[in-house]
């Protein structure tokens, strides 16, 4: 009798250390961090969060940050998306205009995690909010993130731009969306938010299409039951429906599992010849990719941009990673002309590495803020309003429009494999704009 | 009301229904759960049998933590969170000695003499460290509140996290695959590899050896003894505090066997790995009758085959949606229908 009671006494306090605990996904290295060294006239953002202001000559009258997860397995990559838009601020001499800026890169990631986190997101958001000298920030880098932070920030009219979300919810309701998207965002009911990467309805097309040209024909799909992924597997199977794949199930992989082997027996009793993994490799991917190349090895893999940077996939899986196909956003960097070239040109020579392909979105976000900042100059309203008026021709990843919604114009997607532990470019899809969103 | 009351001091479920009904339902729970296992078992004989291998094997390694839990809340009836947490840390110094071992592509009596020496070296750690919690946190607690060392089990299991945190990072750390894959034999055109089989070979003796300590030797008599009544055995003569710290000193052995175990065979580790398997773990001690050592292992094979049955298996199978609702689900009918746990009604101390 003793014996049950305190079993379950102390089952029912197991669960509330379980409900405690924080959800935890890979990555790891601190962050570098700084002091919170100010400016002149602008007001630093709180340095628990962010760099130290990075200016020009001249002292900033007005400030703009980036908030992006600065620790874990993307620590390379946003590091990297901060350096680019340091240096399209240098290149325009730190002014928009006549507005003279300062820059700060926030972190909205924390150690346990490895990736980005709820609670960090939502005080990033309050602090650019009310800080008076903001006048728009580059980011977020996940799209949990942003849905957190775009509310706070609508209420304020700060303008953002993201280089990476991808999910459709936060522009546009449709396809791989919820109800009540994205009118839940936007309190105030005036837009505040573009990004300059495509949603992942062009994303979920592209891998459907794509699918399609490598003849597969029966296809199992999984899903890492977050926002993001979820998001994408139920739009992929929602295309490759359209063009006549069959989709064998649309379930999820255990995160936090120790193994999967047993998932992987089931798909390759399914028949299966080609699994599509909607998530992100943070979330326990490469033992994922490991069990079921060793448990179906017959199967193609696919996957979306969640697996990138590819050399993270690579890392976690290993061999198993090899014939994987992943897509990325717009073309590869060595493809770019123009203002690209350039831009990848002068960034190679100063950080003396080419820039991954979201680097180059950072760079883009950071001149599509600059512009409106330039129209609009220290007024929010103005600012935001001015992003959806933006009209890049030749710029960093191309030319294109920021429609009424916040959402870019350009639908490229670039599909690339693992040959022999390398990433190899394989091609461009351009999924047909009807195809979309006749989802 | 009042004479029912009088009847039924402590009115239950199974209490306020009449007598057929329980055995009904249980009944009924296991003809639809071998009707279910029968036909997918017709239907694809091959991935029935793959699949209970892969359950077996993780079964055991489950069952291996879940004994290190058991041993100790039988005889303190602490659960000892920081349990799964030793474990994790076992698993990360093996990942750690592979690696500066080279151990990678060897073979023969050579890597068999290597895995034996991490063996001996990861229990004793392991088996050190876990003497140490006890020493440290729950010693000088022992007749505080008993929230007091739940707390500090807590705590302790927090701190064993952030350590591994700060030693490996938050990626799961990968292990090289030492050990052979050849098959063993063939059922049902399935092969049983060796690594399976090995991660059994280390499970069954170990599981011996225990209930012979407990049941067969003076100090197993000290163990019982004290989980009975630890101040009677005082006054027996017994060394309540050296016989607690040699519970913890097996436990954390096991928890290092464990670990070595699951770095080698699962080869990826994480440190959260520890918190979630022993969970996994601790469940399974609760459903085999926490306190019985075989039920311990019982209740590991029995949540590793309702993972991979449901993970794996195709016809009417909920899927891997599913998987942790229904170990949970099964885990609240057991503790209401038959609170003492599947291996019955056994006394903590009855090993």
């Amino acid at each position: 009798m003793i014996l049950r009671k305190r079993g379950l006494l102390g089952f029912l306090i197991l669960l509330v250390a379980v409900l405690g605990l924080a959800a935890a996904g890979c990555g790891g290295d601190d962050d570098g961090g700084g002091d919170g060294g100010g400016g002149g006239a602008v007001e630093a953002l709180p340095s628990a969060s962010c760099g130290p202001i990075r200016k020009g000559s001249d002292d900033p009258d007005a400030l703009i940050a980036s908030d992006l997860p600065l620790q874990g397995a993307n620590r390379a990559l946003t590091t990297e998306m901060a350096d680019a838009i340091e240096y399209i601020l240098d290149s325009h001499d730190w002014k928009a205009g006549d507005t003279v800026l300062g820059y700060q890169s926030c972190d909205d990631s924390t150690a346990q995690a490895g990736s980005w986190d709820s609670a960090k997101c939502s005080s990033n958001a309050r602090a650019y909010a009310n800080n008076d000298s903001m006048v728009g920030l580059i980011g977020t880098f996940n799209s949990g993130c942003a849905k957190l932070e775009i509310p706070i920030l609508n209420r304020e009219s700060l303008a953002m731009v993201s280089p990476a979300n991808t999910y459709p919810g936060l522009t546009e309701g449709g396809p791989g969306t919820e109800s009540g998207e994205p009118d839940v965002y936007y309190p105030t009911g005036k837009r505040n938010y573009s990004r300059v990467v495509w949603n992942d309805q062009f994303q979920g097309a592209a891998n459907a299409q794509f699918a399609q040209e490598i003849g597969m024909k029966k296809v199992f799909v999984l899903n890492d039951s977050e926002t993001y992924g979820l998001g994408i597997a139920n739009l992929f199977v929602q295309y490759a429906k359209k063009l006549g794949i069959q989709i064998l199930a649309n379930q999820k992989w255990d995160k936090k599992a120790s193994s999967y082997e047993s998932l992987a027996a089931r798909i390759r009793s399914s028949g299966a010849d080609g699994v599509f993994l909607g998530g992100i490799v943070c979330n326990n991917g490469g033992k994922l990719i490991k069990d079921i190349k060793a448990g179906a090895p017959n199967v193609q893999l696919l996957g979306p941009d969640g697996w990138t940077p590819i050399s993270a996939t690579i890392e976690g899986a290993g061999a198993a990673a090899n014939d994987m196909y992943i897509t990325q956003p717009g073309v590869p960097v060595d493809q770019l002309t123009g203002a690209g070239k350039e831009f990848v040109d002068g960034f190679t020579e100063r950080f003396g590495k080419a820039p991954n392909p979201y680097t180059a979105y950072a760079a883009q976000a950071a001149e599509v803020l600059l512009a409106a900042i330039e129209k609009g100059g220290t007024d929010r309203a103005a600012v935001s309003s001015a992003l959806f008026e933006t009209d890049v021709q030749d710029g960093i990843v191309g030319s294109f429009q920021i429609d009424e919604n916040g959402d870019t114009t350009l639908g490229k997607v670039s599909v690339y494999q693992v040959k022999n532990g390398e990433e190899t470019f394989t091609k461009t899809v351009t999924p047909e704009l009807e195809f979309v969103e006749g989802g | 009301m009042a004479t029912q009351a009088r009847r039924l001091p402590f009115p239950t479920l199974a209490g306020r229904l009449p007598d057929y009904i329980v055995p009904a339902i249980g009944v009924l729970l296991v003809v639809l759960l071998a009707v279910w296992l029968g036909v997918n078992l017709i239907k694809e004989p091959a991935e029935f049998y793959r699949l209970f291998l892969i359950g077996l094997t993780n079964g055991a390694i489950y069952g291996l933590v879940a004994l290190g839990y058991s041993l100790v809340y039988g005889i303190l009836e602490l659960i000892n969170f920081a349990h799964g947490d030793v474990f994790m840390l076992g698993g990360m110094l093996v990942a750690t000695m592979v690696s500066s071992f080279g151990l990678a592509g060897d073979s023969g009596l050579f890597l068999w003499s290597m895995i034996l020496l991490m063996l001996v070296i990861v229990m004793a750690f392991c088996a050190v460290l876990n003497t140490t919690i006890e020493l440290v946190a729950y010693r000088r607690l022992r007749h505080a509140p008993r929230l007091a060392p739940l707390i500090t089990a807590i705590g302790m299991s927090f701190i064993l996290q952030n350590v591994a945190l700060v030693w490996k990072g938050a990626r799961p750390t990968s292990v090289d695959s030492i050990l052979p894959k050849g098959e063993v034999f063939t059922i049902g055109g399935v092969a049983y590899t060796w690594d399976k089989l090995i991660v059994l070979l280390f499970t069954v003796p170990v599981l011996v050896a225990l209930l012979l300590l407990v049941q067969r030797t003076r100090q197993g008599k000290a163990m019982r003894a004290t989980a009975q009544d630890r101040d009677a055995s005082a006054m027996m003569g017994i060394n309540v505090n050296r016989t607690i710290s040699f519970t913890f000193f097996i436990a954390g052995g096991l928890a290092g066997a464990a670990g070595l175990l699951y770095a080698l065979y699962i080869t990826n580790i994480r440190y959260d790995e520890g918190f979630r398997l022993g969970l996994i773990a601790f469940t399974a001690a609760v459903v085999g009758g926490i306190g019985n050592l075989p039920g311990a292992v019982l209740g590991g094979l029995v949540i590793a085959m309702i993972e991979s049955f449901n993970n794996g298996l195709s016809w009417a199978t909920p899927g891997s949606d599913w998987t942790q609702s229904i170990i949970f689900g099964l885990l609240i009918i057991i503790l209401v229908f038959r609170p003492e746990g599947l291996l019955g009604e056994r006394t903590p101390e009855g090993g």
